[in-house]
């Protein structure tokens, strides 16, 4: 028997961004990057681990723009279209260096690696990376959790039950949809919870959520556990904390992995550095230079200079890192035990597109780590909180302290100078979206209304996402933003004084719907 | 309006004329001779001169902004409304230190309200309900939102809008809802209670077998462990009682403690970009020799940090101008601005204006502020976002 317990979570999402308006659209590259980079590399590492027959557990929340992204037939011909593209580029490039065997065997390496993630994306999963991921949960080795519906701020609309309840129950119903079945865990929207959110969760038969260290360490009463077991709130969901040492010895500024000299370093990228007619076919169509992915540096140091990246160099690193973060778990966890004298379970969430997009190595590390664990060491185990409840169903009752993970750890990163203008507009098309389904939710079906409330309800619900908060916050892409803020709100209202009039304009309903398709089966009574 | 950020092909490509000449004599070489082109790619000797922000949204903020295409059609949506005049008071308990609230008085509502009030003034007022007012603030037609510091953790605050009657009391037009702020430390109360909640079991299961046993506003879990304490028959097993170790919480949090103090609750995206600043300001390596065994408490010498950031703000008319030290700023839809720097010691003049939309009219203010530090040894500044410099400077 394992002395504890670790769980893996990474939180994959990225808001919904989808310009049918545009031939090619800046913002959807975010989206194309982080399959290429991050979630085929996962699916590839979970493949492996499964045909070796490596044990190994790892939750993922796919939250619901996200899966909507992956399953919409415009983005995924896009995705295919762009690969395409830099395959061809990746062709130039090895013609180009061909007398320079450093750089041409980088440009060989992504050579292949854009191939196979042609042969992944269009071959393995005919373009379907929701079912890709959903095969490994039902194979047992993953669990997938579900966010709010659009990645909301829920405290920020705490004063609105039925808004809250809303981005809950609209995510569970879109997980059914995905994946088949309910969802058991959430990943709260920047982890952020205030004390009362648990009622939702249990109307929508969510067990548990995660919560950034202080959010349990601050419960009222004070867990004798502290983060090291979960702690059921009075409805009944558990709470589970992150644990401080595992973030910090992956991620912290002074003694983290992802900054390593030997890893590939993720600002000198091609699509900046080759000469501009050269490039010009392949950054955005109106000539300003963009990423490509093709990044030919490592880290190297502190110093401008950067040296070639040298994968099969950077690959050894990763497995190093990975030995030292098994070992300083094993050391954690048998101190652990031997304190409280159960099974303690540190829990480690991250963005999942760190792992790859922004730690090229990321999945490396990953996939080195579960095997290690499975072969090299018997003081721990991997599991997903799902299954550590199961186990163990027997805890404290506490309330956690309203906290987020984000900087400061609680409201200010998504309320302040930048964004604060945003919650005056979002309340009220909130409590006009309540007026229009407390007025209409009795009354006979009608069609085009009902397709009117429906679109209305995800007009406001992709308002809420809380990416645009956080965008605006950190500066850069802020009037896309700003932009994608005002549009929804602005549509909602036409769309509440169309409904309310009685007066619905189908063109301009066609042309919403066209947008946005999110959320096809949208009950909009859920704001009733 | 923003402009959107798609680049149609309509764009231009004025930025990249300079480099066109050169590029196109190499390709033209190029197709002269290509076995005789250098095979070393032509990369950029240094990297771009970036300081890359903490987010996950990077994608070109390196280069200058392309001409901004026409707006299509079918962008035309107008314009949210400077406000929807529902008279209601907005109330966030933001962290444990701050309250923030906002007001949707349109200007013509809160004027009428200033003409009503004997005095010509309308008052936000925070209090602890039942207890003391904390904060009283004058505020003008075109204000909307006011921050407010209360540093008081775990505390009760509500506010509420209105003017004084001449008799003293004061008339409400608006009052918010009661908000909490958050702990900011571990909490007093110990007492341990479990509960068994069986993960085979949903919770309307669970609600079905004991409904008639719940007390009024009592949670599943609470009334489970209610009645398991007290051996109700549950169709399941369940731990009557478990031996908890003396002291742990306490031993767990110092384990914990070194991390606790130094706040560290950033996002995992925001530390690994964090971490790529720090690696070039610092010139660590990243290796791991630094992460030996998690099993004994950290190193706890004592410590303090401190530092400081101003943040100044207000409102105005839409379409006003106003500078700050003579920079002028971009105002917010409804006409309030906020500038929010780094605060490091010195003595600061900071001179605001405003100017009508038409230009005739102008008000100012003049903010000083110094800041001088006096420390024992010991004490470091508190790392901060990447914030602007400091602006009005004198000494």
């Amino acid at each position: 028997m394992p002395l504890g317990y670790v769980a893996p979570i990474l939180h994959a999402h990225l808001p919904f961004v989808r310009h049918p308006e545009y031939p090619e659209f800046l913002e959807e590259d975010w989206f194309y990057e982080a399959i290429t980079e991050t979630y085929l590399p996962l699916l590839d590492m979970m493949e492996g681990l499964v045909r070796d027959g490596v044990p190994f557990r790892l939750t993922m929340s796919l939250t619901p723009p996200l899966c909507a992204m992956m399953r919409d037939p415009l983005l995924q011909d896009r995705y295919v279209h762009g690969l395409e593209k830099l395959l061809e580029l990746t062709a130039k490039e090895l013609d180009r260096t061909r007398h320079d065997p450093t750089f041409h065997e980088l440009a060989r390496f992504y050579h292949d690696r854009l191939h196979h993630c042609r042969t992944m994306f269009c071959d393995r999963y005919r373009r379907d990376l929701v079912g890709a991921f959903r095969k490994f949960q039902d194979a047992g080795v993953l669990e997938i959790i579900t966010c709010g519906a659009t990645h909301g701020f829920l405290p920020l609309m705490r004063e609105f039950p039925q808004a809250v309840r809303a981005q809950v129950q609209v995510a569970r119903n879109d997980y059914r949809t995905c994946f088949g079945r309910d969802p058991r865990g959430i990943w709260l929207p920047e982890c952020a919870y205030y004390p009362g959110l648990e009622n939702y969760l249990q109307e929508s038969e969510i067990r548990w959520f995660i919560l950034d260290a202080h959010g349990v360490l601050y419960a009222e009463p004070r867990p004798a556990y502290g983060v090291f077991a979960p702690i059921f709130t009075h409805a009944g969901p558990a709470a589970f904390g992150r644990d401080i040492e595992s973030s910090k010895q992956v991620w912290s500024a002074e003694e983290g992995y992802p900054g390593d000299g030997d890893y590939r370093d993720f600002y000198r990228d091609c699509g900046f550095d080759l000469e501009y007619d050269y490039i010009r076919p392949y950054i955005q169509p109106n000539g300003m230079r963009k990423f490509t992915g093709l990044k030919y540096h490592r880290i190297t140091g502190k110093t401008p200079h950067k040296e070639p990246y040298r994968p099969w160099v950077a690959r050894e690193r990763a497995a190093a890192h990975a030995g030292n973060f098994m070992f300083n778990r094993e050391k954690q966890i048998e101190h652990l035990r031997g304190e409280m004298g159960v099974e303690p379970i540190v829990v480690c969430p991250y963005d999942a597109e760190l792992y790859g997009h922004w730690w090229y190595e990321g999945p490396i590390f990953l996939d080195y780590l579960f095997r290690k664990t499975a072969y090299d060491q018997k003081t721990f185990a991997m599991i997903t909180p799902s299954e550590f409840l199961s186990r163990h169903d027997t805890h404290q009752i506490a309330t956690p302290s309203a906290s987020s993970w984000g900087n400061e750890g609680h409201w200010s990163v998504w309320l302040e100078g930048s964004n604060a203008w945003i919650y005056p507009h979002l309340h009220m098309a909130t409590v006009r979206m309540i007026e229009l389904a407390g007025r209409f939710s009795r009354t006979q079906p009608h069609h085009l209304r009902d397709r009117a409330l429906r679109q209305a309800a995800r007009e406001l619900l992709l308002a809420q996402s809380s990416d645009w908060a956080f965008i605006m916050k950190t500066g850069t892409m802020v009037p896309y933003a700003v932009k994608r803020t005002k549009d929804h709100l602005l549509r909602f209202h036409r769309l509440y004084d169309q409904i309310l009039a009685d007066r619905v304009d189908e063109s301009f309903l066609g042309n919403c719907e066209w947008r946005n398709p999110i959320f096809m089966e949208l009950d909009w009574r859920v704001y009733a | 309006m923003p402009k959107p950020s798609p680049k149609t092909k309509k764009t231009t490509v004025k930025k990249a004329a300079p480099k066109k000449k050169v590029a196109s004599q190499k390709s033209s070489s190029r197709k002269k001779s290509s076995s005789d082109l250098p095979s070393a790619p032509r990369l950029r000797e240094n990297p771009l001169p970036v300081d890359p922000s903490a987010h996950k949204f990077v994608l070109q903020p390196f280069t200058p902004s392309a001409p901004e295409p026409e707006l299509p059609a079918f962008e035309s949506l107008g314009e949210l409304p400077e406000s929807y005049g529902t008279r209601r008071l907005f109330l966030a308990a933001r962290d444990p230190r701050w309250l923030y609230t906002y007001w949707d008085f349109s200007w013509q509502q809160l004027r009428d309200a200033e003409q009503e009030s004997p005095e010509g003034k309308v008052f936000l007022q925070v209090f602890i309900p039942g207890s003391e007012r904390v904060h009283q603030i004058q505020i003008f037609p075109g204000s909307k939102e006011w921050y407010l510091p209360v540093h008081r953790p775990a505390t009760v605050f509500q506010a509420e809008l209105g003017y004084y009657r001449h008799d003293g009391s004061f008339h409400q037009l608006a009052v918010s809802d009661e908000v909490l702020t958050p702990r900011d430390d571990p909490s007093p109360h110990r007492e341990v209670e479990f509960v068994t909640i069986p993960f085979h079991y949903s919770f309307r299961q669970l609600l079905d077998l004991i409904h008639q046993q719940m007390r009024p506003g009592e949670g599943l879990a609470k009334a489970l462990s209610r009645l398991q304490r007290d051996g109700f028959p549950l169709p399941f097993p369940y731990a009557l009682r478990r031996i908890v170790p003396a002291g742990l919480a306490d031993r767990l949090l110092e384990y914990l403690g070194g991390d606790l103090i130094r706040r560290i609750r950033v996002g995992s995206l925001e530390i690994t970009e964090t971490l790529r600043r720090r690696l070039l300001e610092l010139g660590t390596s990243g290796l791991p020799s630094s992460l030996s065994s998690g099993s004994r408490s950290p190193d706890r010498s004592f410590a303090m940090h401190v530092n400081a950031e101003l943040i100044i703000y207000g409102g105005t008319v839409p379409g006003a101008k106003v500078t700050v030290a003579g920079r002028e700023i971009l105002l917010r839809p409804d006409g309030t601005f906020s500038y929010h720097f780094t605060f490091p010691d010195g003595r600061f003049h900071i001179p605001i204006t405003a100017s009508a939309p038409d230009g005739h009219e102008e008000r100012s203010v003049l903010l000083s502020f110094l800041r001088l530090t006096d420390s024992t040894p010991g004490v470091d500044p508190t790392r901060q976002p990447p914030l602007p410099e400091p602006i009005g400077r004198t000494a």
